[in-house]
Protein backbone atom coordinates (compact mmCIF):
# COMPACT_ATOMS: atom_id res chain seq x y z
CA UNK A 1 0.00 0.00 0.00
CA UNK A 2 2.79 2.74 1.14
CA UNK A 3 4.81 1.56 -2.19
CA UNK A 4 1.90 1.92 -4.48
CA UNK A 5 1.37 5.34 -2.57
CA UNK A 6 4.87 6.36 -2.92
CA UNK A 7 4.67 5.25 -6.34
CA UNK A 8 2.08 7.53 -7.58
CA UNK A 9 3.37 10.05 -5.72
CA UNK A 10 6.62 9.88 -7.48
CA UNK A 11 4.17 9.55 -11.25
CA UNK A 12 2.96 12.91 -10.26
CA UNK A 13 6.34 14.76 -8.80
CA UNK A 14 6.76 17.67 -10.98
CA UNK A 15 9.80 19.68 -11.66
CA UNK A 16 9.88 23.54 -11.49
CA UNK A 17 7.22 24.52 -14.15
CA UNK A 18 8.64 27.92 -14.66
CA UNK A 19 9.44 27.12 -18.14
CA UNK A 20 6.46 25.96 -20.13
CA UNK A 21 8.84 23.89 -22.15
CA UNK A 22 12.55 22.20 -20.74
CA UNK A 23 13.79 19.86 -23.76
CA UNK A 24 17.85 19.05 -22.89
CA UNK A 25 20.36 17.04 -25.28
CA UNK A 26 17.63 15.59 -27.14
CA UNK A 27 18.78 12.49 -29.92
CA UNK A 28 15.88 10.96 -31.73
CA UNK A 29 16.69 8.59 -34.85
CA UNK A 30 13.74 7.25 -37.39
CA UNK A 31 14.09 4.98 -40.05
CA UNK A 32 17.98 4.98 -40.04
CA UNK A 33 18.00 8.83 -39.86
CA UNK A 34 18.89 10.42 -37.18
CA UNK A 35 15.86 13.28 -36.99
CA UNK A 36 17.00 15.37 -33.55
CA UNK A 37 20.38 16.04 -32.78
CA UNK A 38 21.12 17.02 -29.13
CA UNK A 39 18.22 19.26 -29.53
CA UNK A 40 18.08 21.77 -26.49
CA UNK A 41 15.15 24.10 -25.59
CA UNK A 42 13.57 25.87 -23.12
CA UNK A 43 10.36 28.18 -23.52
CA UNK A 44 9.47 30.21 -20.30
CA UNK A 45 6.05 30.29 -18.81
CA UNK A 46 3.80 33.44 -20.94
CA UNK A 47 6.17 33.67 -23.74
CA UNK A 48 5.20 33.03 -27.62
CA UNK A 49 7.77 30.69 -29.19
CA UNK A 50 8.50 30.46 -32.55
CA UNK A 51 10.63 27.99 -34.39
CA UNK A 52 11.44 27.60 -37.98
CA UNK A 53 13.20 25.01 -40.21
CA UNK A 54 13.13 24.17 -43.51
CA UNK A 55 11.52 20.75 -44.44
CA UNK A 56 12.72 18.02 -42.51
CA UNK A 57 14.67 19.86 -40.13
CA UNK A 58 13.14 17.93 -37.13
CA UNK A 59 10.18 20.55 -36.23
CA UNK A 60 7.57 18.42 -36.48
CA UNK A 61 9.29 15.72 -34.44
CA UNK A 62 10.17 17.99 -31.61
CA UNK A 63 6.14 18.81 -31.81
CA UNK A 64 5.38 15.36 -31.51
CA UNK A 65 7.85 14.68 -28.88
CA UNK A 66 6.31 17.51 -26.33
CA UNK A 67 2.86 15.59 -27.39
CA UNK A 68 4.10 12.68 -26.64
CA UNK A 69 3.26 10.89 -29.79
CA UNK A 70 6.97 10.14 -30.13
CA UNK A 71 9.77 8.82 -27.85
CA UNK A 72 13.03 11.01 -27.59
CA UNK A 73 16.04 8.03 -27.88
CA UNK A 74 17.75 10.01 -25.50
CA UNK A 75 17.58 13.24 -23.24
CA UNK A 76 14.95 14.98 -20.98
CA UNK A 77 11.80 16.71 -22.23
CA UNK A 78 9.75 18.63 -19.49
CA UNK A 79 6.37 19.61 -20.35
CA UNK A 80 4.73 22.15 -17.91
CA UNK A 81 7.26 20.48 -15.69
CA UNK A 82 6.53 16.81 -16.21
CA UNK A 83 8.43 14.21 -17.98
CA UNK A 84 7.19 12.95 -21.29
CA UNK A 85 8.18 9.62 -20.95
CA UNK A 86 7.43 9.05 -16.95
CA UNK A 87 4.47 11.58 -16.93
CA UNK A 88 2.77 10.99 -19.97
CA UNK A 89 -0.83 11.53 -19.03
CA UNK A 90 -0.36 14.70 -17.06
CA UNK A 91 1.97 16.11 -19.95
CA UNK A 92 -1.08 15.11 -22.62
CA UNK A 93 -3.37 16.73 -19.45
CA UNK A 94 -0.80 20.02 -20.06
CA UNK A 95 -1.58 20.51 -23.30
CA UNK A 96 -3.44 21.74 -26.42
CA UNK A 97 -1.83 20.51 -29.97
CA UNK A 98 -2.50 21.08 -33.40
CA UNK A 99 -0.25 19.17 -35.99
CA UNK A 100 0.24 19.90 -39.86
CA UNK A 101 -2.85 17.19 -40.32
CA UNK A 102 -6.02 18.58 -41.57
CA UNK A 103 -7.34 14.83 -41.46
CA UNK A 104 -6.75 14.68 -37.65
CA UNK A 105 -10.38 16.14 -37.46
CA UNK A 106 -13.76 14.59 -38.32
CA UNK A 107 -14.84 15.23 -41.58
CA UNK A 108 -18.18 13.87 -41.66
CA UNK A 109 -19.38 15.37 -38.44
CA UNK A 110 -19.43 19.49 -38.12
CA UNK A 111 -17.10 21.89 -36.18
CA UNK A 112 -18.83 21.95 -32.93
CA UNK A 113 -19.50 17.93 -32.67
CA UNK A 114 -15.55 17.65 -33.36
CA UNK A 115 -15.21 19.89 -30.10
CA UNK A 116 -17.52 18.31 -28.35
CA UNK A 117 -16.06 14.90 -28.88
CA UNK A 118 -12.10 16.16 -28.07
CA UNK A 119 -13.86 18.24 -24.92
CA UNK A 120 -15.59 15.27 -23.43
CA UNK A 121 -12.59 13.03 -24.02
CA UNK A 122 -10.64 15.94 -22.22
CA UNK A 123 -13.32 15.72 -19.44
CA UNK A 124 -14.37 18.67 -19.58
CA UNK A 125 -18.24 19.38 -18.37
CA UNK A 126 -21.27 20.23 -21.83
CA UNK A 127 -21.99 23.48 -20.35
CA UNK A 128 -18.42 24.44 -20.33
CA UNK A 129 -17.66 22.90 -23.77
CA UNK A 130 -20.04 24.29 -25.54
CA UNK A 131 -19.16 27.70 -24.11
CA UNK A 132 -15.81 28.11 -24.98
CA UNK A 133 -16.70 25.98 -28.55
CA UNK A 134 -19.25 28.88 -29.06
CA UNK A 135 -16.26 31.23 -27.99
CA UNK A 136 -13.34 29.90 -30.33
CA UNK A 137 -15.73 29.62 -33.42
CA UNK A 138 -16.64 33.27 -33.04
CA UNK A 139 -12.70 34.53 -32.36
CA UNK A 140 -11.92 32.38 -35.36
CA UNK A 141 -14.42 33.71 -37.90
CA UNK A 142 -15.84 30.25 -38.13
CA UNK A 143 -19.53 30.85 -37.32
CA UNK A 144 -20.91 30.77 -40.95
CA UNK A 145 -19.60 27.04 -41.80
CA UNK A 146 -19.65 25.11 -37.71
CA UNK A 147 -22.65 23.55 -38.72
CA UNK A 148 -21.65 22.16 -41.49
CA UNK A 149 -19.41 18.53 -42.06
CA UNK A 150 -15.74 19.03 -41.67
CA UNK A 151 -15.35 17.92 -45.19
CA UNK A 152 -17.07 20.65 -46.62
CA UNK A 153 -15.00 23.36 -44.96
CA UNK A 154 -11.90 24.90 -46.69
CA UNK A 155 -8.06 24.48 -45.96
CA UNK A 156 -7.70 27.63 -44.08
CA UNK A 157 -10.95 26.97 -41.98
CA UNK A 158 -10.00 23.23 -41.08
CA UNK A 159 -6.24 24.82 -40.16
CA UNK A 160 -8.79 27.24 -37.56
CA UNK A 161 -10.84 24.34 -36.24
CA UNK A 162 -7.71 22.34 -35.17
CA UNK A 163 -6.28 25.58 -33.48
CA UNK A 164 -9.80 26.01 -31.82
CA UNK A 165 -9.31 22.74 -30.37
CA UNK A 166 -6.04 22.70 -29.33
CA UNK A 167 -7.12 25.57 -27.03
CA UNK A 168 -10.91 24.57 -25.88
CA UNK A 169 -9.28 22.64 -22.70
CA UNK A 170 -7.24 25.92 -21.71
CA UNK A 171 -4.23 23.88 -21.88
CA UNK A 172 -1.30 25.09 -20.41
CA UNK A 173 1.05 24.28 -22.97
CA UNK A 174 0.19 25.34 -26.36
CA UNK A 175 2.09 23.63 -29.43
CA UNK A 176 0.86 24.77 -33.47
CA UNK A 177 2.55 22.69 -36.17
CA UNK A 178 2.26 25.26 -39.40
CA UNK A 179 -0.94 26.42 -38.43
CA UNK A 180 -1.00 29.17 -41.04
CA UNK A 181 -1.19 26.60 -43.71
CA UNK A 182 -4.16 27.78 -46.14
CA UNK A 183 -4.45 31.25 -43.94
CA UNK A 184 -5.49 34.91 -45.45
CA UNK A 185 -3.82 37.53 -44.02
CA UNK A 186 -7.23 37.69 -42.18
CA UNK A 187 -7.11 34.58 -40.51
CA UNK A 188 -3.21 35.15 -39.53
CA UNK A 189 -3.94 38.15 -37.82
CA UNK A 190 -6.76 36.61 -35.74
CA UNK A 191 -4.66 33.43 -35.22
CA UNK A 192 -1.75 35.45 -34.36
CA UNK A 193 -3.58 37.72 -31.86
CA UNK A 194 -5.03 34.86 -30.46
CA UNK A 195 -2.09 33.00 -29.05
CA UNK A 196 -0.66 36.24 -28.45
CA UNK A 197 -3.53 36.63 -25.75
CA UNK A 198 -3.02 33.20 -24.01
CA UNK A 199 0.68 34.24 -23.90
CA UNK A 200 -0.18 36.68 -22.24
CA UNK A 201 -2.38 34.93 -19.72
CA UNK A 202 0.35 33.22 -18.68
CA UNK A 203 0.46 30.17 -21.26
CA UNK A 204 3.32 29.00 -23.06
CA UNK A 205 2.72 28.70 -26.77
CA UNK A 206 5.16 27.33 -29.11
CA UNK A 207 4.89 27.99 -32.94
CA UNK A 208 6.70 26.00 -35.69
CA UNK A 209 6.38 26.54 -39.32
CA UNK A 210 8.86 26.50 -41.95
CA UNK A 211 9.04 30.36 -42.29
CA UNK A 212 8.39 32.84 -39.69
CA UNK A 213 8.90 36.21 -40.88
CA UNK A 214 4.80 37.09 -40.69
CA UNK A 215 4.71 35.78 -36.97
CA UNK A 216 8.31 37.47 -35.60
CA UNK A 217 6.22 40.26 -34.75
CA UNK A 218 4.53 38.27 -32.08
CA UNK A 219 7.60 36.01 -30.76
CA UNK A 220 9.12 36.89 -27.83
CA UNK A 221 11.60 34.07 -28.56
CA UNK A 222 12.68 33.19 -32.23
CA UNK A 223 14.77 29.68 -33.28
CA UNK A 224 15.93 27.92 -35.85
CA UNK A 225 16.15 24.04 -36.47
CA UNK A 226 19.07 22.71 -38.94
CA UNK A 227 19.44 19.13 -39.28
CA UNK A 228 18.04 18.28 -35.89
CA UNK A 229 19.65 20.59 -33.83
CA UNK A 230 18.20 23.83 -32.23
CA UNK A 231 19.81 27.21 -32.47
CA UNK A 232 18.39 30.48 -31.34
CA UNK A 233 17.19 33.33 -33.58
CA UNK A 234 16.53 33.11 -36.94
CA UNK A 235 19.11 34.52 -39.25
CA UNK A 236 17.76 36.87 -42.04
CA UNK A 237 14.31 36.92 -40.91
CA UNK A 238 14.31 40.42 -38.98
CA UNK A 239 13.72 38.78 -35.65
CA UNK A 240 14.19 41.41 -32.23
CA UNK A 241 17.37 39.96 -30.15
CA UNK A 242 16.12 36.70 -28.26
CA UNK A 243 18.02 35.84 -24.70
CA UNK A 244 20.79 32.65 -25.17
CA UNK A 245 19.49 29.60 -23.99
CA UNK A 246 20.32 28.77 -20.47
CA UNK B 1 -16.30 7.56 -14.70
CA UNK B 2 -13.62 8.54 -17.27
CA UNK B 3 -14.46 5.25 -19.22
CA UNK B 4 -17.95 5.34 -19.38
CA UNK B 5 -17.50 9.11 -20.66
CA UNK B 6 -14.72 8.26 -23.20
CA UNK B 7 -17.04 5.71 -24.11
CA UNK B 8 -20.09 7.42 -25.03
CA UNK B 9 -18.56 10.33 -26.26
CA UNK B 10 -16.71 8.05 -29.11
CA UNK B 11 -20.04 6.27 -29.51
CA UNK B 12 -22.04 9.63 -30.38
CA UNK B 13 -19.20 10.56 -32.69
CA UNK B 14 -19.36 7.54 -34.72
CA UNK B 15 -23.34 7.53 -34.89
CA UNK B 16 -23.09 10.81 -36.30
CA UNK B 17 -20.53 9.35 -38.76
CA UNK B 18 -22.70 6.19 -39.44
CA UNK B 19 -25.93 9.11 -39.71
CA UNK B 20 -23.77 10.34 -42.30
CA UNK B 21 -24.01 7.50 -44.18
CA UNK B 22 -28.15 7.00 -44.68
CA UNK B 23 -28.46 3.21 -45.41
CA UNK B 24 -25.75 1.35 -43.34
CA UNK B 25 -28.23 0.41 -40.96
CA UNK B 26 -31.11 -0.53 -43.25
CA UNK B 27 -28.68 -2.94 -45.61
CA UNK B 28 -27.33 -4.32 -42.09
CA UNK B 29 -30.69 -5.28 -41.17
CA UNK B 30 -31.31 -7.08 -44.17
CA UNK B 31 -28.15 -8.99 -44.49
CA UNK B 32 -28.87 -10.49 -41.51
CA UNK B 33 -32.17 -11.63 -41.78
CA UNK B 34 -31.68 -12.79 -45.09
CA UNK B 35 -28.82 -14.97 -43.96
CA UNK B 36 -31.29 -16.48 -41.21
CA UNK B 37 -34.06 -16.95 -44.03
CA UNK B 38 -31.22 -19.36 -45.47
CA UNK B 39 -30.73 -21.03 -42.23
CA UNK B 40 -34.32 -21.42 -41.96
CA UNK B 41 -34.39 -23.47 -45.62
CA UNK B 42 -31.46 -25.48 -44.29
CA UNK B 43 -32.83 -26.83 -40.84
CA UNK B 44 -35.26 -28.43 -43.36
CA UNK B 45 -32.77 -30.36 -43.89
CA UNK B 46 -30.93 -31.20 -41.23
CA UNK B 47 -31.98 -34.73 -39.69
CA UNK B 48 -29.64 -35.94 -37.41
CA UNK B 49 -28.56 -35.82 -33.49
CA UNK B 50 -30.26 -33.96 -31.32
CA UNK B 51 -32.37 -32.45 -34.19
CA UNK B 52 -33.62 -35.39 -35.82
CA UNK B 53 -36.98 -35.26 -37.00
CA UNK B 54 -37.38 -31.79 -35.70
CA UNK B 55 -36.10 -28.98 -37.94
CA UNK B 56 -37.54 -25.95 -36.31
CA UNK B 57 -35.20 -27.12 -33.08
CA UNK B 58 -31.82 -26.37 -35.39
CA UNK B 59 -33.24 -22.98 -36.75
CA UNK B 60 -33.94 -21.36 -32.97
CA UNK B 61 -30.18 -23.07 -32.28
CA UNK B 62 -28.71 -21.14 -35.00
CA UNK B 63 -30.75 -18.21 -34.75
CA UNK B 64 -29.01 -17.77 -31.41
CA UNK B 65 -25.21 -19.05 -32.15
CA UNK B 66 -25.53 -16.44 -35.26
CA UNK B 67 -27.35 -13.25 -33.58
CA UNK B 68 -24.71 -14.21 -30.44
CA UNK B 69 -22.11 -13.79 -33.00
CA UNK B 70 -23.28 -10.87 -34.87
CA UNK B 71 -23.13 -8.77 -31.33
CA UNK B 72 -19.59 -10.32 -30.60
CA UNK B 73 -17.96 -9.19 -34.02
CA UNK B 74 -17.98 -6.07 -33.40
CA UNK B 75 -16.08 -6.03 -30.11
CA UNK B 76 -13.49 -8.21 -31.55
CA UNK B 77 -13.20 -6.91 -35.19
CA UNK B 78 -14.71 -3.53 -34.82
CA UNK B 79 -12.31 -2.57 -32.20
CA UNK B 80 -9.22 -3.29 -34.92
CA UNK B 81 -11.22 -2.16 -38.15
CA UNK B 82 -11.51 1.25 -36.12
CA UNK B 83 -8.03 1.29 -35.13
CA UNK B 84 -7.10 1.19 -39.06
CA UNK B 85 -9.70 3.71 -39.60
CA UNK B 86 -7.76 5.72 -37.29
CA UNK B 87 -4.71 5.18 -38.94
CA UNK B 88 -5.59 5.75 -42.28
CA UNK B 89 -7.84 8.60 -42.02
CA UNK B 90 -5.62 10.05 -39.75
CA UNK B 91 -7.02 10.80 -36.15
CA UNK B 92 -4.90 8.14 -34.35
CA UNK B 93 -2.08 9.90 -33.81
CA UNK B 94 -4.60 13.19 -32.47
CA UNK B 95 -5.88 10.59 -30.45
CA UNK B 96 -3.17 9.15 -28.97
CA UNK B 97 -1.65 12.88 -27.88
CA UNK B 98 -5.18 13.49 -25.67
CA UNK B 99 -5.11 12.84 -22.10
CA UNK B 100 -6.81 9.14 -21.83
CA UNK B 101 -5.46 6.01 -21.08
CA UNK B 102 -5.35 3.93 -24.38
CA UNK B 103 -7.24 1.28 -22.56
CA UNK B 104 -10.19 4.18 -22.82
CA UNK B 105 -9.47 4.38 -26.94
CA UNK B 106 -9.53 0.47 -27.08
CA UNK B 107 -12.66 -0.06 -25.36
CA UNK B 108 -14.13 3.25 -26.75
CA UNK B 109 -13.55 2.26 -30.53
CA UNK B 110 -15.75 -0.86 -30.11
CA UNK B 111 -19.08 0.91 -28.21
CA UNK B 112 -20.45 2.16 -31.09
CA UNK B 113 -20.94 -1.20 -33.55
CA UNK B 114 -21.52 -2.89 -30.05
CA UNK B 115 -24.75 -0.96 -29.42
CA UNK B 116 -25.91 -0.87 -33.44
CA UNK B 117 -25.03 -4.82 -33.47
CA UNK B 118 -27.30 -5.18 -30.29
CA UNK B 119 -30.22 -3.15 -31.83
CA UNK B 120 -30.13 -5.39 -34.87
CA UNK B 121 -29.81 -8.17 -32.87
CA UNK B 122 -33.20 -7.32 -31.62
CA UNK B 123 -35.13 -6.09 -34.72
CA UNK B 124 -33.69 -9.34 -36.65
CA UNK B 125 -34.35 -11.56 -33.45
CA UNK B 126 -38.17 -9.97 -33.85
CA UNK B 127 -38.05 -10.63 -37.77
CA UNK B 128 -37.54 -14.51 -36.95
CA UNK B 129 -40.45 -15.07 -35.00
CA UNK B 130 -43.05 -16.07 -38.03
CA UNK B 131 -40.80 -17.68 -39.85
CA UNK B 132 -40.24 -19.99 -36.55
CA UNK B 133 -38.02 -18.65 -33.78
CA UNK B 134 -39.53 -19.04 -30.52
CA UNK B 135 -37.87 -19.03 -26.61
CA UNK B 136 -39.26 -20.67 -23.82
CA UNK B 137 -38.59 -19.39 -19.99
CA UNK B 138 -35.96 -16.80 -20.98
CA UNK B 139 -33.68 -16.71 -17.72
CA UNK B 140 -33.20 -12.87 -18.54
CA UNK B 141 -30.30 -12.46 -15.52
CA UNK B 142 -28.10 -14.99 -17.20
CA UNK B 143 -28.44 -13.77 -20.81
CA UNK B 144 -26.91 -10.31 -19.91
CA UNK B 145 -24.89 -11.65 -17.73
CA UNK B 146 -23.55 -14.03 -20.62
CA UNK B 147 -23.83 -11.06 -23.10
CA UNK B 148 -22.13 -8.65 -20.70
CA UNK B 149 -18.81 -11.11 -19.82
CA UNK B 150 -18.66 -12.06 -23.54
CA UNK B 151 -18.30 -8.49 -24.99
CA UNK B 152 -15.68 -7.98 -22.31
CA UNK B 153 -14.32 -10.92 -23.38
CA UNK B 154 -14.20 -10.42 -26.90
CA UNK B 155 -13.46 -6.76 -26.42
CA UNK B 156 -10.14 -7.46 -25.07
CA UNK B 157 -9.57 -9.68 -28.19
CA UNK B 158 -10.16 -6.63 -30.10
CA UNK B 159 -7.80 -4.50 -28.08
CA UNK B 160 -4.92 -7.22 -29.00
CA UNK B 161 -6.17 -6.82 -32.73
CA UNK B 162 -6.03 -2.96 -32.48
CA UNK B 163 -2.61 -3.47 -31.04
CA UNK B 164 -1.17 -5.37 -33.80
CA UNK B 165 -2.81 -2.59 -35.93
CA UNK B 166 -0.97 0.24 -34.22
CA UNK B 167 2.56 -2.04 -34.36
CA UNK B 168 2.26 -3.52 -38.24
CA UNK B 169 -0.91 -1.64 -39.39
CA UNK B 170 -2.78 -4.96 -40.27
CA UNK B 171 -4.65 -6.78 -37.67
CA UNK B 172 -8.27 -7.31 -38.59
CA UNK B 173 -8.03 -10.15 -40.98
CA UNK B 174 -6.06 -12.06 -38.10
CA UNK B 175 -8.74 -11.47 -35.30
CA UNK B 176 -11.64 -12.32 -38.22
CA UNK B 177 -10.02 -15.19 -38.96
CA UNK B 178 -9.30 -16.44 -35.38
CA UNK B 179 -12.90 -15.44 -34.39
CA UNK B 180 -14.23 -17.49 -37.67
CA UNK B 181 -11.94 -20.59 -36.04
CA UNK B 182 -13.33 -19.98 -32.64
CA UNK B 183 -16.93 -19.63 -34.32
CA UNK B 184 -17.03 -23.04 -35.64
CA UNK B 185 -14.93 -24.97 -32.54
CA UNK B 186 -17.17 -23.21 -30.01
CA UNK B 187 -20.65 -24.33 -31.79
CA UNK B 188 -22.32 -21.48 -32.81
CA UNK B 189 -23.79 -23.13 -36.26
CA UNK B 190 -23.72 -27.02 -34.99
CA UNK B 191 -23.06 -28.40 -31.28
CA UNK B 192 -19.45 -29.50 -30.42
CA UNK B 193 -20.87 -33.02 -29.97
CA UNK B 194 -20.75 -33.23 -33.64
CA UNK B 195 -17.03 -32.20 -33.62
CA UNK B 196 -14.14 -34.87 -33.54
CA UNK B 197 -12.89 -35.52 -30.46
CA UNK B 198 -9.54 -33.49 -30.48
CA UNK B 199 -11.68 -30.52 -31.70
CA UNK B 200 -14.05 -30.95 -28.97
CA UNK B 201 -10.66 -30.71 -26.60
CA UNK B 202 -10.13 -27.35 -28.54
CA UNK B 203 -13.86 -26.08 -28.33
CA UNK B 204 -12.72 -26.16 -23.96
CA UNK B 205 -10.41 -23.63 -24.61
CA UNK B 206 -12.99 -21.10 -26.92
CA UNK B 207 -14.81 -18.43 -24.07
CA UNK B 208 -17.60 -18.62 -26.91
CA UNK B 209 -18.45 -22.45 -25.74
CA UNK B 210 -18.90 -21.79 -22.32
CA UNK B 211 -21.50 -18.85 -23.53
CA UNK B 212 -23.39 -20.52 -25.92
CA UNK B 213 -23.75 -22.75 -23.74
CA UNK B 214 -25.37 -21.17 -20.79
CA UNK B 215 -27.01 -18.80 -23.50
CA UNK B 216 -29.30 -21.55 -25.35
CA UNK B 217 -29.55 -23.33 -21.99
CA UNK B 218 -31.21 -19.78 -20.77
CA UNK B 219 -33.17 -19.52 -24.06
CA UNK B 220 -34.33 -22.57 -25.24
CA UNK B 221 -33.51 -25.64 -22.93
CA UNK B 222 -35.43 -24.00 -19.86
CA UNK B 223 -32.79 -25.30 -17.26
CA UNK B 224 -32.11 -24.75 -13.35
CA UNK B 225 -30.14 -22.02 -12.70
CA UNK B 226 -27.44 -24.44 -11.11
CA UNK B 227 -26.57 -25.46 -14.97
CA UNK B 228 -25.09 -22.36 -15.59
CA UNK B 229 -22.91 -21.69 -12.89
CA UNK B 230 -20.23 -23.34 -14.27
CA UNK B 231 -20.33 -21.96 -17.53
CA UNK B 232 -20.14 -18.36 -15.95
CA UNK B 233 -17.40 -18.70 -13.57
CA UNK B 234 -15.27 -19.98 -16.54
CA UNK B 235 -16.86 -16.75 -18.61
CA UNK B 236 -15.43 -14.69 -15.01
CA UNK B 237 -12.44 -16.09 -14.94
CA UNK B 238 -11.91 -15.44 -18.58
CA UNK B 239 -12.68 -11.71 -18.61
CA UNK B 240 -10.64 -11.07 -15.51
CA UNK B 241 -7.10 -12.49 -17.39
CA UNK B 242 -7.89 -11.27 -20.72
CA UNK B 243 -9.13 -7.55 -20.24
CA UNK B 244 -5.71 -7.20 -18.13
CA UNK B 245 -3.50 -8.64 -20.25
CA UNK B 246 -5.36 -6.52 -23.60
CA UNK B 247 -4.74 -3.84 -21.80
CA UNK B 248 -0.66 -3.88 -21.24
CA UNK B 249 -0.37 -5.48 -24.90
CA UNK B 250 -2.30 -2.30 -26.08
CA UNK B 251 -0.42 -0.32 -24.25
CA UNK B 252 3.10 -1.90 -24.98
CA UNK B 253 1.70 -0.99 -28.45
CA UNK B 254 1.24 2.25 -28.58
CA UNK B 255 4.86 2.86 -26.88
CA UNK B 256 6.16 0.56 -29.99
CA UNK B 257 4.60 2.82 -32.49
CA UNK B 258 6.10 6.10 -30.38
CA UNK B 259 9.31 4.55 -30.05
CA UNK B 260 9.35 3.92 -34.00
CA UNK B 261 7.05 7.17 -34.69
CA UNK B 262 4.55 5.45 -36.62
CA UNK B 263 1.58 6.62 -35.13
CA UNK B 264 0.97 8.75 -38.10
CA UNK B 265 2.02 6.32 -40.77
CA UNK B 266 -0.13 3.84 -42.59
Amino acid sequence: MTSERGSRQRRSRRADPANGIDVQGVNKTLRGRQILRDACLVVPRGTVAVMEGDNGAGKTTLVRILSTVVSPDTGRVLVNGYDVMSQALQVRRSIGVSFANERSLYWRINAFQNLELFGKIAGLKKKVIMERAVALVDELHLGRVATGQVSRMSTGQRQRLMVARALLTDPAVILLDEPFRGLDEEGLQTLLELVTSRARAGKTVLIVAPLIDAVTGVADRTYRIEGGTVRVGAPGSGVRPVPELP
Amino acid sequence: MSVIRIVLAVAKKDFRTALSYRVGFISAIVASFWSLIAFRFISKLVNTGEFAGNGVAYFRYAVVGLLFASILEPAAIGTSASARGEQVQGTLEYMASQPVRRIYLGLSWSAYGLLQSMVLAVIVLLLTIPIGFSVTNVNVPVVVAVVVLSILIFAAVGNAGAALVIVVQQGSVIVAGALSIIGVVSGALFPVSELPSWLQAVSRLSPLTYALDALRSATLANQPPTSYTEDLLVLVGFALVSLPVSAWVLERAFRVAQQRGTLSTF
